[in-house]
């Protein structure tokens, strides 16, 4: 018994020492002598059970005792980097012109030495302990399973011991991720300084991203910081190690990234930032992560994560100004460029529409913003938002609310319409007219309730053209991929029918036609062969009549004004009169808008030529007659007043106000207004007008009525407040929609009980069936309210039906 | 002092109609002064004509019905069907 215990004694004692001697010297392949015979003596009492236990608590208290050296000889080192690190925040207001704080050498050495050391020490002590495990299970073969199997892993165990006891360590009172940041961060700034400062010398080198040998900083610096970064591993401490200089590498390229990005949209920053990315960062990490194959993979998977890095940050720098890039298109298309290949290497897509939307709502939906320019602004996103992502998704998702928007603004249709008619000089509007040019996107793209059978071919083509939407897309939105880049498309569709628009641009077209004084009209017929293309013939049918009304006016007026007056068929021959000034438009009255059908008492000279031309125009074309629409047309007319001379283009209805003051020089309102046919507060509204241009003057006597004069001069007086000049072919669109409403009872009925009905049948059933009030409205005023319903969310229209929703 | 006003140029507006009343075409049910189904334009393209027992149809309308049937009559009254001259000018009208 105390043989044995005087075995194990001398066997704690010898290792211990050993223990913690180790590392010394070069680590030994072989036990020494004096410890082999103790490992032996032990052994031989069978104590060989107790011998991992022993061993590992004596390798931990020399352990401890080397990371104490260890911590105290790392403190210069920590003290220097804190101080180089203060330094530097004060540094970087002086704009660097002293570079970077360098590390003394000697200190890097002392790390780079004490680092060393602490290495070899454990290594050693490692080896030893494995030899004298080893050399217990050699000397006692009989030994458990389980003991053996203690005695095996003594050695891997106290390796991750000594880890985890350097790991906790805090070199010169800091954690070692604080030094270790600080140390590559320094490392990092010398390097990319040296780069810099290489660049001017070696352009080359920058172009194929490899920086040589020749941009470190001096030939020692690169193999220091090398051995560095191997010792770390060495001791377990790549984890460290790795997060701090993936944390360096990161500030890095982002400090790099935001000096290099100053706003601006018209050049490319997504290339040169990869490029940079490939060249420093890469160099510094070629330096701290392990040669050889392992660290071939690393740093491979370092450059994916790098440029990752990069597109992650330039996405995220360019989706913030997205929407300034967006009112810089299409002068911005290389910042648009960045952010596709940003958006396609990452899942940057939700951060995107969130803050677009965002920046969309608080800086263009308000308001005070023109409608044109939300219009402007959405064509430029929808452009731009095509050329960043094909797929439509993200269109889809932020057009939400501008769509949404405009569909409250009440003056939306009136300003797409007006934009695709408007006269040449505007430049927006050729902007939407070229788009409309635009016809490759054309007329397939439209959701094609009525085009029937060529409606399977097209959705055939279509499910060809199909490709599924990004993971991220909103899947609660219909993959609008095919129009995405279709701007009119897009802008029609606000309204989510065609029809809407359509009748808004007949009673356009309608308006500007009849106040036109000829019957030129090359430029709508261009707009109407644009958007036949786009919508398709049936639909634009009454536009085309309307149009060729105009062309066949023109004919039937050369022709009507070269009836002789002695024709024989015209028995009223003694009334005719000379209607060289008259020339007349002569429509289809179905295929107009409602044109007003109410009348005035014109001139008596006035219908004289009319009822003339009418004669005349029963001779060539009977059975057909005309009916006149006296408030329509435009006059022009001089008017000699006092000494001067003036010029007017007005309304019929104003020139005929103006004839009657020819004859007499004053009427009483009431006469007037009796004589003329129209009520005293018509007549008002419209005579302003020549009170306004000094023409005429009224005046009223207390007790007496109203009493219009015409001036024998011209004066110049106060304005009175006129009306809004022009007749409206057609009351407001809100007035027309409450006048339907009173049937939206019996719509909403009838879908209860139908469950899906096309516009006609609803219009039939509507005149069957309603009768307070009746039914007077036509097929296109219920589409056009059908239309508002469904816009209203309160049905929904599929495939030429609508229901309930 | 003067007060003289010339008219330089009136340009009126008006609509023609068939003179054949508010109604539709019997046979295609579109109104007269509209087109018939066939037809892409009113008005001279797509003519109205009256038979003498007077009723009215689209020229197409009443055409294709005639070449259909084996006995040319009205579709309304089964009286054989003869084109109304038109009276030119025959009736000088209200206007």
């Amino acid at each position: 018994m105390a043989a044995a215990a005087a075995a194990w004694l001398s066997f704690a004692d010898a290792s211990g020492a050993a223990l913690a001697a180790a590392g010394g010297s070069a680590a030994t392949a072989r036990l020494p002598g004096d410890l082999a015979g103790a490992v032996d003596g032990i052994t031989a009492h069978g104590l060989a059970p107790l011998v991992p236990a022993q061993l590992l608590s004596a390798a931990v208290a020399a352990l401890r005792a080397r990371v104490a050296r260890l911590q105290a000889a790392l403190g210069p080192v920590a003290a220097a980097l804190e101080a180089a690190a203060a330094g530097e925040g004060g540094e970087d207001e002086e704009d660097g012109e002293q570079g970077a704080a360098a590390l003394p050498e000697e200190l890097e050495d002392a790390l780079a030495e004490a680092l060393r050391e602490a290495c070899e020490g454990v290594e050693a002590a490692t080896q030893l302990l494995s030899l004298l495990c080893e050399r217990v299970l050699c000397s006692q073969p009989t030994l458990s399973a389980a003991d053996r199997a203690a005695l095996l892993a003594a050695g891997p165990r106290f390796r991750r011991d000594a880890a985890a006891a350097l790991v906790d360590a805090q070199p010169g009172g800091h954690s070692w991720a604080a030094l270790l940041y600080r140390y590559y961060w320094l490392k990092l700034r010398q390097l990319s300084e040296a780069a810099a400062a290489a660049e001017g010398e070696d352009e080359a080198m920058a172009e194929d991203g490899e920086p040589g040998s020749s941009s470190l900083p001096h030939p020692g610096w690169g193999a220091r910081l090398r051995d560095v970064a191997a010792y770390l591993r060495a001791l377990g401490l790549e984890a460290v190690s790795e997060e701090a200089f993936a944390a360096v590498v990161c500030r890095h390229l982002r400090e790099h990234l935001e000096e290099r990005t100053h706003r601006a949209f018209d050049e490319r920053i997504l290339g040169p930032a990869l490029r940079y990315s490939a060249s420093t960062p890469l160099a510094f990490l070629r330096l701290v992560l392990p040669q050889g194959t392992d660290g071939a993979a690393a740093l491979a998977a370092w450059r994916a994560r790098l440029s990752y890095y990069v597109y992650e940050a330039v996405g995220g720098l360019r989706i913030a100004d997205m929407f300034d890039i967006v009112v810089d298109w299409p002068d911005s298309l290389p910042a648009v460029e960045d952010i596709r290949d940003c958006l396609q290497n990452t899942s940057l897509h939700r951060r995107f529409v969130a803050a677009f939307r965002k920046s969309l709502t608080d800086r263009l939906l308000r308001p005070g913003a023109a409608t044109a320019d939300i219009i402007a602004q959405y064509v430029s996103t929808i452009k731009a938002l095509a050329a960043c992502d094909p797929s439509g998704a993200i269109l889809g998702a932020v057009s939400g609310p501008i769509r949404a928007y405009l569909r409250g603004r009440r003056d939306t249709i009136r300003c797409i319409v007006t934009s695709l008619t408007a006269d040449e000089e505007d430049a927006a509007a050729q902007s939407l007219l070229a788009e409309l040019d635009n016809t490759e996107a054309a007329a397939e793209d439209y959701d094609s309730d009525f085009e029937g059978g060529e409606a399977d071919a097209l959705a055939l083509k279509e499910a060809e053209r199909w490709e599924p939407d990004p993971v991220d897309a909103d899947p609660s939105r219909a993959s609008s991929a095919a129009a995405a880049g279709d701007v009119i498309s897009r802008l029609v569709g606000i309204y989510g029918s065609k029809e809407l628009f359509i009748n808004e641009y007949r009673s356009m077209l309608a308006d500007r036609l009849l106040s036109k004084g000829d019957y030129e009209c090359d430029r709508e017929l261009r707009t109407l062969e644009l958007l036949k293309v786009r919508f398709g013939e049936g639909n634009l049918h009454n536009a085309e009549v309307m149009l060729k009304d105009l062309a066949d006016s023109k004919r039937i007026n050369a022709n009507v004004k070269s009836v002789p007056n002695t024709a024989t068929p015209l028995r009223r021959r003694r009334h005719l009169v000379d209607i060289n000034a008259l020339q007349a438009t002569i429509v289809s009255h179905l295929f107009w808008p409602q044109l007003p059908a109410e009348e005035f008492n014109l001139p008596s000279e006035v219908s004289a030529m009319l009822s003339t031309y009418a004669a005349k125009y029963r001779s060539l074309k009977a059975p057909r007659k005309l009916q006149w629409r006296p408030w329509l047309g435009t006059v022009s007319l001089d008017l000699a007043i006092g000494d001067q001379m003036l010029e007017f283009n007005v309304s019929p209805f104003h020139a005929s106000v103006l004839m009657h003051f020819q004859s007499r020089p004053e009427w009483p309102a009431a006469e007037l207004a009796e004589r003329m046919g129209v009520a005293p507060d018509a007549l008002r509204r419209k005579i302003v007008f020549w009170i306004n241009q000094g023409v005429l003057s009224e005046s009223r006597v207390a007790g007496q009525q109203l009493v219009y004069r015409r001036n024998e001069q011209l004066q110049t007086g106060p304005a009175v407040a006129q009306e809004q000049e022009g007749m409206e072919l057609e009351g407001g669109a809100a007035d027309k929609h409450a006048e339907m409403a009173a049937y939206e009872p019996f719509i909403m009925g009838m879908l209860t009980n139908f469950d899906a009905l096309p516009l006609d049948r609803v219009h039939n059933m509507l005149k069957m069936f309603a009768s307070d009030p009746p039914y007077d409205k036509s097929l296109e005023q219920l589409g056009a309210y059908m239309g508002r319903l469904v816009a209203d969310e309160k049905l929904s229209l599929e495939g030429g039906t609508y229901r309930k929703r | 002092m003067t007060f003289e006003v010339k008219i330089k140029k009136w340009h009126a507006v008006a609509s023609w109609t068939w003179n054949a009343g508010d109604d539709v075409c019997g046979i295609c049910r579109m109104p007269f002064d509209g087109c018939p189904p066939d037809g892409k334009f009113p008005g001279d393209d797509s003519p109205v004509v009256w038979g003498i027992c007077t009723h009215a149809f689209h020229l197409q309308c009443i055409n294709r019905w005639l070449q259909s049937q084996a006995e040319q009559k009205c579709p309304f009254c089964r009286r054989q069907w003869e084109f109304k001259q038109a009276v030119v000018g025959g009736e000088d009208s209200d206007t």
